[in-house]
C-alpha cells in the first residue's frame, strides 16, 4: 500500500539526517514515526521534530561543516517535500536503487570494504597507503576505470569525522545496486597495518 | 573523591538536558526501545517526546556511557541504563529533591 502524503513528508524529514545516522536509526525512526502517527500525533509535529534533530545532528557531529550542511539539509527537505507529496518515489524505492557502503570500523576499514564490495559482487580493488594518523581508516581516493555509463560510476562519497574528530574525511561510498564497472579505492593505513595486510 | 564523582554525574545530566533525565528515569525500570520509551515517559510525566528529540538524547547518553544498546529485536534497538547512568540519575534526582523542598518551604507548602 502506498504511504499517505503525510507519511512521505515525515520520511523526507528523516532523509535530512546524515547518512551515518540513517544507517543506524533510519529504519527504526521511520517505524516509530508511523506508530506515533497512528496514535494521533500530528504529522507536522513529528516532521518538525525530525528536522530539528537533523539540524542538531549535523551541527554537533560535523562542526566544521555547520553552515553549508545545515543549509544543504534544509534545501534537501524543501526539495523533497513536493516529491514526497506528489510523486511516487518513496524511501523504499529510492534505497532499492543504490547501495550505501560505509566504514564503521576505521581500524579494519580495508577488510570491511573488501567484504562489502564482494558481497554485492562489485569489482572494486581496495589498496592501502600509509597516511597521517587522522586519515587512517578513511578513503583517500576512489575512482572508476573507463566506462562512463550510469551503472559503472560511483554516485557519491560519504563524509564523516576523521579519526580524532577534528576534520572531515571520506568514510563511505554510494554505488548503483547494479554496478557493472570496475573501480579502485585507496584506504589510509598505518605503516604497521599496511605491512601486515599487503606488501 | 566520592563528592567529586557525584558532581561529575550532576554536570553530565545538566549538559545532557531534560529529555535525558526522562529517558534514564524510564530505563531505570528496565530495558526499552524507542516507542516504548515515548509511551512510558508520556505516562509518568505527561511529556510527549518527539522522535528527533528522543534519538538525539539516546545518542548523547550512549556517548556519555550512561546507557547501552542491547542486541536488536527486528528493526528496534532496546536500550538499558548502565551503572554510571544509575549513579548520574540518582545524583540528579537528589539535587532536584533539594530544590523542590526548598521551593515548597518558601511557598509555605508542606513537603510532598
Amino acid at each position: 500500500m502506498r504511504p499517505s502524503r503525510e507519511r512521505r513528508v515525515v520520511a523526507a524529514a528523516v532523509r535530512c539526517y546524515p547518512v551515518r545516522w540513517r544507517l543506524r536509526h533510519g529504519d527504526e525512526a521511520t517505524v516509530l514515526a508511523s506508530a506515533l502517527l497512528d496514535d494521533g500525533v500530528p504529522w507536522w509535529s513529528v516532521t518538525l521534530n525530525f528536522l530539528g534533530g537533523a539540524t542538531r545532528e549535523r551541527i554537533v557531529r560535523q562542526p566544521s561543516m555547520r553552515l553549508g550542511t545545515t543549509l544543504a539539509a534544509l534545501t534537501v527537505f524543501v526539495a523533497a517535500v513536493p516529491v514526497a507529496l506528489f510523486a511516487s518515489l518513496d524511501s523504499a524505492s529510492a534505497s532499492s536503487v543504490n547501495v550505501v557502503i560505509a566504514i564503521s570500523n576505521p581500524a579494519d576499514a580495508a577488510r570491511q570494504l573488501e567484504s562489502a564490495f564482494s558481497s554485492h559482487h562489485f569489482k572494486v580493488t581496495v589498496t592501502e597507503r600509509v597516511a597521517p594518523a587522522k586519515l587512517v581508516g578513511s578513503i583517500l581516493s576512489a575512482g572508476t576505470n573507463g566506462s562512463k555509463s550510469a551503472s559503472a560510476r560511483i554516485i557519491a562519497e560519504l563524509h564523516g569525522t576523521c579519526v580524532g574528530g577534528s576534520s572531515i574525511c571520506i568514510d563511505g561510498l554510494v554505488l548503483p545496486r547494479d554496478f557493472s564497472g570496475t573501480a579502485h579505492v585507496t584506504i589510509g593505513a598505518t605503516a604497521a597495518s599496511q605491512g601486515v595486510r599487503r606488501h | 573523591m566520592r563528592s567529586e564523582s557525584v558532581e561529575d554525574f550532576r554536570d553530565v545530566l545538566r549538559r545532557a538536558g531534560d529529555a535525558s533525565v526522562l529517558i534514564l528515569t524510564s530505563l531505570a525500570e528496565g530495558p526499552r526501545h524507542g516507542y516504548a520509551l515515548i509511551q512510558d515517559i508520556k505516562g509518568f510525566s505527561g511529556v510527549q517526546l518527539g522522535p528527533g528529540t528522543l534519538y538525539g538524547a539516546l545518542d548523547r547518553l550512549e556517548r556519555l556511557g550512561l546507557i547501552e544498546e542491547l542486541p536488536s529485536e527486528d528493526r528496534r534497538h532496546p536500550y538499558r541504563v548502565t551503572a554510571s547512568g544509575i549513579a548520574a540519575l540518582r545524583s540528579h534526582l537528589d539535587a532536584l529533591e533539594r530544590v523542590s523542598m526548598t521551593g515548597r518551604l518558601r511557598l509555605g507548602l508542606r513537603p510532598a
